[in-house]
């Protein structure tokens, strides 16, 4: 399912215009980008929860250049599936 | 105000930039997720373009074990969903620290190093305390000038001496134990060489042991002594049929020292095996074999039996047929160790079998070009070149024709 279906889907179901769906779907993940950078998390219920994390430096191996590598600090996104979620996807 | 930002709240925020009110935008994001999940059940993946992508991977059954009672539980084949943020979105995330790259570290190729950089530290290592070395150096040079001095004949008779002597010496070995069984008297009179012969063995596997060193010159004095005697009597008696029994005469004087002092068997076996290839290859007579041991290599073996590292290709050489690879020995292989090559006099061979070595490596590294050893057999390359180099300048310039110029470069910069 490409966005175009989605929104189509979407405006079927919420009985709105598909260019309000979009602006909506467009500010609606902004957001969550926008709550994600500020540190902050969002937990949808139902869902999952996405948060964001800070992960050390490392050492790993670089199988292309054959040659240890150093990879610097770097804040990742991390999302953890809630307990409805696991549910239905393994019905 | 905690840190959990809730549909109802995200609702709220929405509400404000879109014409939605916030009943709408929350019903919203709970329809938007629920197609989400409706859709992961049916498709392995949802992606949503400028966000991330969600991805179903199928978990097979496994066991697991409870570390409070011990006990193993299945778990069950599941599903499991995984999120994957998109590149603009994990960038805007990672702004924090998007000034680091990631830094290639050098790996340590130099942490196998080659054999003949442990021998050249070894070589550091003996300069390091000139006391055990002094000794030794000079009378090398003295023991070629004999050889180079005698003839070939007197040469091959000398090697006649050699093995007489060797064979000679077990069988003289065993009567005096039964002997000694009965007449301890005589040990009791000549303890005096009993310590000499015992002290000797070690010190012929000179420059690791530095005790006794002086004793190890006057012994190699003594030794000196005795060739020469041999060598003039074999001299005067070149022509006669009683070369052999003279040898054999003179042999016996020789071995009358380990007999005299058989108390413990052990200790008289031990002078005849390390001391008779090192007395063979100081005194540049016949070829002699050598079991290697742990952390023996042509090198170091080149260094121990000539005192010169550099050396090194020519008891290769010797030995080409049976290792392929010069860095290759193993414990147990036995080795032949030719006798010490002048390096006037040969230095025709001593050159052609550096050059011998240089071309081994390199056919070497063409042969396995995706072996890990590769930088080290370079590496051993151009060190023989430098030995070379350092035994004969302008070596490099006399044989460029056979060498690569950019390895000539490289070893003229390794000297420097």
């Amino acid at each position: 399912m490409n966005k175009q279906e989605l929104i189509r889907e979407l405006s079927h179901t919420m009985d709105l215009p598909q260019k309000t769906v979009r602006t909506t779907l467009d500010a609606f993940f902004e957001e969550i980008v926008e709550v994600l950078e500020g540190g902050e998390n969002y937990t949808q219920t139902g869902f999952g929860t996405f948060r964001t994390e800070v992960c050390d430096e490392r050492i790993s191996y670089n199988p292309a250049i054959k040659k240890k590598m150093l990879l610097p600090k770097k804040r990742k996104i991390k999302f953890r599936p809630s307990a409805k979620l696991k549910e239905r996807i393994n019905e | 105000m905690s840190n959990f930002l809730t549909p109802g709240r995200l609702a709220e925020r929405l509400s404000w930039k879109t014409e939605l009110d916030k009943e709408d935008c929350a019903r919203f994001s709970s329809e938007l997720f629920d197609i989400i999940i409706r859709e992961l059940k049916k498709d392995d993946t949802f992606s949503i373009f400028g966000f991330g992508t969600f991805r179903k991977s199928f978990v097979p059954l496994s066991t697991a074990r409870n570390p409070q009672t011990g006990e193993t539980i299945n778990v069950p084949p599941h599903y499991r969903v995984k999120f994957s943020p998109a590149g603009k979105v994990a960038e805007r995330i990672n702004a924090e620290y998007a000034d680091l790259t990631p830094i290639i570290l050098e790996t340590e190729e130099r942490v196998k190093e080659g054999l003949l950089l442990k021998a050249e530290r070894y070589i550091m290592t003996i300069q390091a305390e000139p006391e055990p070395v002094e000794p030794e150096k000079p009378e090398v040079p003295e023991k070629i000038e004999e050889a180079s001095e005698s003839d070939e004949t007197e040469n091959r008779i000398e090697e006649i001496v050699e093995k007489t002597v060797f064979t000679e010496a077990p069988e003289k070995e065993e009567l005096p134990e039964e002997e000694s069984a009965e007449a301890s008297e005589e040990c009791s009179e000549e303890p005096t060489q009993d310590e000499f012969k015992t002290e000797d063995e070690p010190d012929f596997e000179f420059q690791k042991e530095d005790r006794g060193f002086m004793k190890l010159i006057l012994l190699s004095l003594l030794a000196l002594v005795l060739i020469l005697g041999i060598g003039w009597l074999i001299f005067r008696n070149i022509g006669n049929d009683g070369v052999t029994e003279i040898v054999v005469s003179q042999a016996a004087e020789e071995v009358s020292e380990p007999p005299a002092a058989p108390e413990e068997p052990a200790a008289v076996e031990e002078p005849i095996t390390p001391a008779a290839p090192v007395e063979a290859a100081s005194e540049a007579l016949p070829e002699s074999s050598y079991s290697i041991e742990s952390g023996d290599s042509f090198s170091l073996l080149a260094q121990r039996r000539w005192g010169n590292i550099y050396l090194w290709p020519y008891l290769y050489k010797r030995n080409s047929s049976n290792f392929p690879d010069p860095d290759l020995v193993r414990p147990g292989d036995s080795i032949v160790i030719p006798p010490e090559p002048d390096r006037t006099r040969d230095q025709i061979r001593i050159e052609d079998s550096i050059i011998y070595a240089y071309k081994r490596y390199r056919d070497l590294i063409e042969e396995q070009s995706g072996s890990p050893r590769n930088p080290n057999r370079e590496l051993s390359a151009d060190y023989v070149l430098l030995g070379g180099e350092r035994l004969y300048p302008d070596f490099l310039e006399r044989r460029k024709d056979e060498l690569r110029t950019d390895d000539i470069r490289r070893v003229q910069r390794l000297g420097e």
